[in-house]
């Protein structure tokens, strides 16, 4: 019998290298995995690439056709087209419904003419002249408009 | 072992019974698990094998749909009786060949618990319908760091044993159950750290999937067989391994070719080529190591002129001897690729090569060992030698039904298969009649280990009536035993 | 030979094939590179993907649970491994029309989105990489294009249809949940196995299972990379 192998620390020792040995692989392997830690190549992520670009394509050719500085100077002057075409309401009598409020309004005093208020009317009256002589004119670009 | 012949035969059989106090507890817990998952597994086998011929058999329950019960089948076959029955085995094996007592049955009973509850857990989860979908690795992924876990503290003090043992030679057996004690963590770890937690291509995932089924057939279950087979030989006919060169040169060639086996089951596969053929070559290969071993066994046990002694473990060791020449012809035979390999890769054959290789090879030395063992650990010889045989007759018809169904059966349907001119139905008509053979053997087996379970149940049970006789036989055998069992004529 | 050597052969004699088998195809195979489409000789650019439309992950799990691949495979074998190819539906359709022959092996991209390929175990029932193309076209001859519900009866019941009255697949009943018409018939309402007050739906795991099965049409055209040539249907050989 051979006493110096069987002792409590030879015991002890073996224990952890046999753990050692069954987990050898593993270690390894988690070796091997700290340098593969990137998700494998996924189809969807490849053909996806070529979309990007194209998306990118777009993107930049839009930009290009929209230039924001141009965009940027233009908007006051077709805003102060946009408040220029404004319609104004005109004056139809053979639109206006029999029995109707307005037509009750029209038989009290015929004598009005173009819609107006008695206090507002000295203030606008230029608005108004331009706007009753370009009526017929008027009434055609609004059409188109309202078409 | 020259420092044991100091001690005298009377202090020998002391050791050695201390040995077996020591161990009797955890091995009978195993041997006694191990046959209750075997008795489930076998059910379950056979309720699987009907719904092949029979698909309206138990229909419309989940539970006991065929894509789950086979699983708990083989699962429970392999991870409830497989390795239970090495793990006693293989520690009681490992601790009187090292001639150590077992100083931790306590945490190897506890762990043995923890190893049943992974199991009955995995297989109610393959039931429930929470399988992986992976062959061989079907339970739900909670279980296999629990059954590793508990396998390392099972197993590890058999290596401080050995490490630890008087002397310098290694018996030939010790070799083969070390290598099977370690090969299967490796196995183990790297298919279930690659399958369930890094995320790989799907294709390769399989095909490590069937390197670690073809590992766990040849790297734990062949060599713990192959481990008992070398103690039992000389054990019981008192001659020596004839020789030992022999034995090294069996025990690496499987070391070394094994581990290259299994992907051949993905040939054809979007694969780098090399993987199955190079897995169908090892597999062929394999061959070499098996018929070393059949070899060196078969001229331990035929050697001289004496009679063999007519026992159990002698019969069952004999029958896992024969099981392993037909398993090394299979593995040449089905792995040819330009002709057999094509046709059996899909076919029912490898379903019989597994089992041939589980029960037959593997399952046949554990009986072995198992009749051997018992009577040491209770101090009570087997009652019944009558349940003995037909233990032993019925599973060599059940095997060799499982070798002419699945196998051949398994050729059959492959070519079957591969007549591409002819509709799936004429496959399926081909299958049938191999499927009732297996269901047939299925339960021929069940009969046979009925005889076991029953036997086993007695010898733990130990009814009153029976100590009397018992008292009687052991004392003629203690009596026997000091003539001829002389452990220096196991060493080469 | 001492314990440490004896341990540090068989590291080195496991070891050698672990990293030429296992570990170095699984890192290389998970940086697979994908394919490109060759303008001149293929006539399309890009890359190759034969995307599957469908709940490829659930279908897949739910596959896998139910051990359907104990009885199917997936794989189509070129012709050095086997016959698959010269089957007239398992690679694809030999007389598709609009096609022609479509028939093409397994490659590494057909099984994107899943995590463990289902190549399978053994061939009891037919492989099923174009099961849905033959579902097509089955469907074609009868003039009912309610693939769904061909799938889904498959699943009930096997055995359902008359010429497949001796099929050996189980009936996968307990997918369906049994329901009380209360008023409107549910759209999702099965077919068969109607009563009375009660209708067949199917549950989540079967939805998922066909959307999956629904997929299975693995023979787009590959680039020529990919097309290793078929010479079409030979004599059988005398193997």
């Amino acid at each position: 019998m051979d006493p110096t192998r069987d002792n409590p620390i030879i015991r002890f020792n073996t224990f952890w290298w046999a753990l050692w040995a069954f987990f050898a692989f593993a270690i390894v392997l988690a070796a091997i995995m700290i340098f593969n830690r990137a998700a494998p190549t996924n189809l969807e992520d490849a053909v996806a690439v070529a979309r990007y670009q194209t998306q990118q394509t777009v993107a930049e050719a839009q930009a290009k056709a929209l230039p924001a500085a141009d965009i940027e100077a233009a908007i006051p002057e077709v805003a102060a087209k946009l408040a220029a075409s404004k319609p104004v309401a005109v004056e139809r009598p053979d639109q206006v419904v029999p029995e109707s409020p307005t037509s009750k309004a029209l038989i009290a005093e015929p004598a009005l003419g173009p819609t107006t208020e008695p206090a507002p009317v000295p203030v606008p009256a230029p608005a108004p002249a331009p706007a009753t002589e370009g009526t017929p004119a008027e009434t055609d670009a609004p059409a188109p408009v309202n078409s | 072992m020259s420092s044991a012949s100091s001690a005298t035969p009377t202090s020998d059989a002391a050791i050695r019974a201390g040995i077996d106090r020591s161990l009797r507890h955890p091995v009978m817990f195993f041997l006694t698990s191990g046959a209750a998952w075997l008795a489930v597994s076998i059910l379950l086998a056979i309720t699987a094998s009907i719904k092949v011929h029979c698909p309206t058999f138990l229909d419309g329950c989940g539970f006991v749909d065929f894509g789950r019960v086979f699983p708990a089948h083989i699962n429970t076959l392999i991870y409830g009786w497989g390795f239970q029955s090495g793990f006693g085995v293989l520690i009681w094996l490992m601790a009187r060949m090292s001639r150590q007592e077992c100083r931790s049955a306590g945490t190897i009973l506890a762990a043995g618990h923890v190893w049943n509850l992974g199991v009955l857990l995995g297989t109610l989860g393959i039931l429930c319908g929470e399988g992986s979908g992976m062959p061989w690795m079907e339970f739900p992924r909670f279980a296999w760091p629990v059954l590793l876990l508990s396998y390392i503290a099972i197993v590890v003090w058999s290596f401080i044993q050995f490490r630890v043992r008087a002397g310098e030679r290694t018996f030939v057996a010790q070799w083969y159950l070390l290598g099977a004690m370690m090969w299967f963590p490796w196995l183990s770890i790297t298919a279930n750290t690659l399958l369930f937690c890094v995320p790989g291509h799907p294709v390769m995932a399989a095909g490590i999937n069937a390197w670690f089924k073809s590992g766990l057939v040849f790297l734990f279950f062949v060599p713990s067989a192959l481990g008992a087979a070398y103690y039992l030989a000389p054990k019981l006919t008192g001659r020596p391994i004839p020789s030992h060169t022999l034995a090294r040169l069996g025990f690496w060639s499987l070391a070394v070719v094994a581990p290259w086996a299994g992907m051949q089951k993905l040939a054809g596969a979007p694969l780098p080529v090399f993987l199955p053929y190079v897995g169908a070559a090892a597999t062929a290969l394999l061959a070499v190591p098996l018929l070393i071993a059949a070899l060196n066994l078969l001229r331990t046990i035929f050697s001289s002129e004496e009679k063999l002694p007519k026992c159990a473990p002698m019969s069952f060791t004999l029958a896992g001897l024969v099981s392993m020449l037909v398993l090394a012809a299979t593995a040449v035979l089905f792995n040819l690729p330009g002709s057999s390999l094509w046709k059996v890769q899909f076919s029912l054959s490898g379903y019989g090569f597994d089992m041939l290789a589980v029960y037959g090879v593997f399952g046949f030395m554990m009986f072995a060992a198992v009749y051997f063992m018992v009577p040491r650990l209770t101090n009570c010889e087997w009652r019944y030698p009558r349940l003995i045989n037909m233990h032993f007759f019925f599973s060599v018809y059940g095997i060799g039904a499982i070798v002419v169904g699945a196998m051949i059966g398994g050729y059959v349907h492959g070519s079957a298969a591969e007549a591409w001119l002819q509709p799936w139905e004429y496959v399926v008509d081909t299958l049938r009649p191999f499927a009732a053979v297996s269901t047939f053997a299925w339960c021929v087996i069940l009969f046979a280990n009925v005889f076991f379970f029953l036997h086993l149940a007695l010898m733990w049970l130990r009814p009153d009536r029976l100590l009397a006789a018992c008292k009687a036989k052991t004392e003629d055998r203690v009596a026997q035993s000091q003539q001829t069992e002389d452990p220096q004529s196991t060493t080469p | 030979m001492s314990l440490r050597n004896f341990i540090l052969g068989l590291a080195a004699s496991f070891g050698l094939a672990w990293l030429c088998l296992v570990i170095i195809p699984f890192v290389k195979m998970r940086n697979l590179a994908p394919i490109q489409f060759n303008k001149d000789l293929d006539g399309a650019e890009g890359v190759f993907y034969p995307k599957r439309g469908g709940r490829i992950a659930n279908g897949a799990r739910v596959y896998g649970e139910n051990g359907c691949y104990l009885c199917h495979t997936q794989l189509v074998r070129p012709t050095y491994a086997g016959q698959d190819m010269h089957r007239p539906d398992m690679g694809g359709l030999q007389n598709d029309p609009q096609r022609g022959d479509t028939r093409r092996e397994t490659n590494a991209y057909d099984f994107e989105g899943e995590r463990f390929a289902q190549i399978g175990s053994a061939r009891i029932g037919p492989d099923l990489s174009n099961v849905a193309r033959r579902f097509e076209a089955a469907a074609a001859v009868k003039g009912d294009d309610n693939l769904e519900a061909a799938f889904y009866a498959h699943l009930y019941d096997p055995r359902l249809k008359p010429e497949q009255a001796k099929a050996i697949c189980p009936s996968h009943k307990y997918m369906f949940d049994e329901i009380e018409v209360k008023g409107q018939r549910p759209d999702e309402a099965m077919p068969f196995g109607e009563t009375e007050t009660t209708v067949l739906v199917p549950d989540a795991d079967a939805r998922a299972l066909v959307s999956y099965l629904l997929s299975m049409k693995k023979d787009q055209p590959v680039p020529a990379a990919l097309n290793f040539p078929f010479a079409g249907d030979k004599q059988p050989s005398a193997k």
